[in-house]
């Protein structure tokens, strides 16, 4: 594959809206080093090298209302790289199988 | 209980009947070996909080459709609308049969873990039959004018067009249960639907069709628990090293079939269904499929021996072409489609001339002619003015013009004595491996031979309530609307073109 350039960014898009908006003001003060671009139907989020944490206790204070992984996974419309459903995050990490 | 315990606890209900052996109770047998596997599934997906988030997902799009009857909106633009009608038709029947494909995994991989995620998208894959058959509902009752959404379902089955995904997923759904999990879940949702559901959902959104929009990024939200299932699947093969060489032929294999036929559908409506453009559909593909997939995904299989798909780099540089190919067969041969065509404007060619330098020497002779083709008084019809159409391939049934007509790759192979049409050396592979498999089909020219157009158009049911109205037509508003008379005074009969020569093609080639 020489004219493919092996990568190790990791995304996560989510579908546009006031959860979308609160998720991505929060993971921007996080983390100000990730790509962040509204695309009108969906927000995408993306790191290079690096995992990307979804932390339902902050996302919900963030809120200001208690926020679950179902109501997070209900808004992820897509992800690149390797996918962990925890019991209150979710973590989309660096795709690097080992053998 | 925590997710996590809760999900180990589960798993322990498993358990082997002694009333039926193994085999009875799969039904179908797959050659992958994954008896000794140790799966994982990422979702620890449960039927409680399965049906949860899928009724959040619901109650939010539903909500979107319910208001759009009484929101004073913009009319949408009718080049998407009137294309969406032919492209709808094609997403239904896929779904369908990735709902079929599910429920053979979930019935003869053994374990468990893996069965609870194939389950539940057999229930996604229908929600998004349903989700479909809605949005195409909607815009048959508030489009101004719905002819060719109300036959979406049997256009789906008998266009000239869809023969290219029916032959796809039909394909999908009667190959080994495993092997379809590589071409459903790791090539056409981990990297083709990425473009389609989500790159067009924004290009929806941009042309007024929020309706679409929001369908199409709610099933893909669905789809990220399939890339996670084809990941799981793909993860617990790689454990057995007499896997690899059959993850292998499945990985050549599937990247072609997906490449001709969700690539030319990805490439076709980022190029010819938009008008506000905001990057070409080679650029989205490179990004989306082999940036994210290919370099993001598939290049770190390589330490488990797998090689990088055998016809990648020839996909790679389909991509310069085929969607201008596309247009011009679909353009071509408007008659026999069911939607109002909408012709690329001076303007739009010099856009892409800038982002596919050589492209006005190709196909602006093409333009200029269908420009000239569209008068229903003139008696003149693009596809007499072509020539014809050409061969169509046994394998994907694209017609034989690509990457562009003039370097076209089409080939004869003789099997069993008689001559097939085969497009490029990916297609050929795949006859070769499976000839019996694809010689079933019948070609364009098996059906249609011999006829006057608008025979064919009137015989697959492509005209309007008047019984004389086509409803495709040249142009969104032509001059006067096309009737099967029309189309009769071209005297345009098909004929089936000479065969291209025989193939040079060397299978034992090194990759």
């Amino acid at each position: 594959m020489s004219s493919i350039k092996e990568n190790f960014t990791v995304s996560a898009r989510l579908i546009g809206g006031d959860d979308a908006e609160a998720i991505v003001d929060l993971m921007r003060e996080n983390n100000p080093a990730l790509a962040i671009e509204d695309n009108g139907s969906y927000w995408s989020i993306t790191a290079d090298n690096d995992d990307l944490i979804f932390e339902m206790d902050e996302i919900g204070e963030a809120m200001g209302h208690s926020y679950s992984v179902t109501k997070f996974l209900g808004i992820l419309a897509s992800y690149k790289g390797e996918i962990e459903v925890r019991d209150n995050a979710v973590a989309i990490k660096v795709f690097a199988p080992h053998q | 209980m925590k997710i996590t315990e809760a999900y180990d606890r589960v798993k322990d209900l498993e358990w082997e009947p002694t009333y039926i052996t193994k085999e009875e109770k799969s039904v179908e047998t797959t050659r992958f070996h994954l008896e000794n596997a140790t799966p994982h599934d990422p979702f620890k997906t449960f039927v409680r909080e399965y049906c949860e988030q899928e009724l959040e997902k619901d109650d939010r799009h539903y909500a979107v459709l319910e208001a759009s009857s009484r929101l004073n909106t913009k009319e949408p633009d009718p080049r998407w609308m009137e294309a969406m009608k032919f492209g709808l038709s094609n997403l239904v029947g896929v779904e369908y049969a990735a709902a079929r494909a599910m429920g053979r995994m979930a019935r003869t991989v053994a374990p468990v873990e893996l069965r609870q995620g194939y389950m539940m998208q057999m229930l996604d894959e229908m929600r998004h039959s349903n989700l479909e058959m809605n949005v195409i509902r909607h815009h048959m009752k508030h489009w101004k004018d719905p002819a060719g959404y109300d036959i979406v379902a049997k256009a789906g089955v008998n266009s000239v067009g869809s023969s290219i995904f029916r032959s796809m997923v039909e394909d999908t759904m009667t190959s080994d249960p495993v092997e379809t999990s590589i071409g459903l879940q790791t090539f056409i949702e981990t990297a083709y639907t990425n473009v389609f559901f989500i790159g067009l959902s924004s290009a929806a959104s941009r042309h007024g069709d929020d309706m679409l929009a929001s369908t199409l990024l709610t099933i893909q939200s669905d789809e990220a628990r399939h890339m996670a299932n084809g990941w799981a699947t793909l993860s617990a093969l790689l454990q057995d090293d007499r896997n690899i060489p059959l993850i292998q032929d499945a990985m050549d294999k599937w990247s072609w079939r997906m490449h001709v036929s969700f690539g030319t559908g990805n490439l076709l409506f980022a190029d010819y269904f938009v008008r506000d453009r905001q990057e070409s559909a080679k650029e989205m593909m490179m990004r989306w499929v082999f940036d994210d997939f290919y370099g993001g995904f598939y290049q770190k299989l390589e330490k488990f021996g797998i090689k990088p798909p055998k016809f990648l780099d020839q996909m790679i540089s389909d991509q310069d072409w085929t969607s201008h190919s596309t247009a011009l067969y679909l353009f071509g041969a408007w008659p026999v489609f069911f939607h109002r065509f909408d012709p690329i404007s001076g303007e739009e060619m010099e856009w892409f001339e800038k982002k596919y330098p050589g492209f006005y020497n190709y196909f602006g002779q093409f333009w200029e002619a269908y420009g000239a083709c569209t008068d229903a008084d003139e008696k003149k019809i693009i596809l007499k003015e072509l020539g014809g159409l050409p061969n169509f391939c046994q394998v994907c049934h694209r017609p034989t013009i690509f990457p562009r007509p003039d370097i076209n790759t089409g080939r004869s192979y003789v099997h069993k004595g008689k001559n097939y049409i085969l497009c490029s050396d990916g297609c050929e592979h795949i006859f070769r491996k499976e000839a019996d498999r694809y010689i079933v089909s019948k070609s364009f020219y098996d059906l249609y031979e011999g006829m006057e157009l608008s025979q064919i158009t009137q015989q697959l049911g492509y005209v309007r309530d008047d019984g004389k109205t086509l409803m495709a037509q040249p142009l969104l508003e032509p001059k006067r609307m096309w009737t099967l008379d029309d189309v009769k005074r071209c005297e345009y009969v098909v004929k089936r073109p000479p065969p291209p020569p025989l193939s040079t093609y060397n299978p034992d080639a090194a990759r």
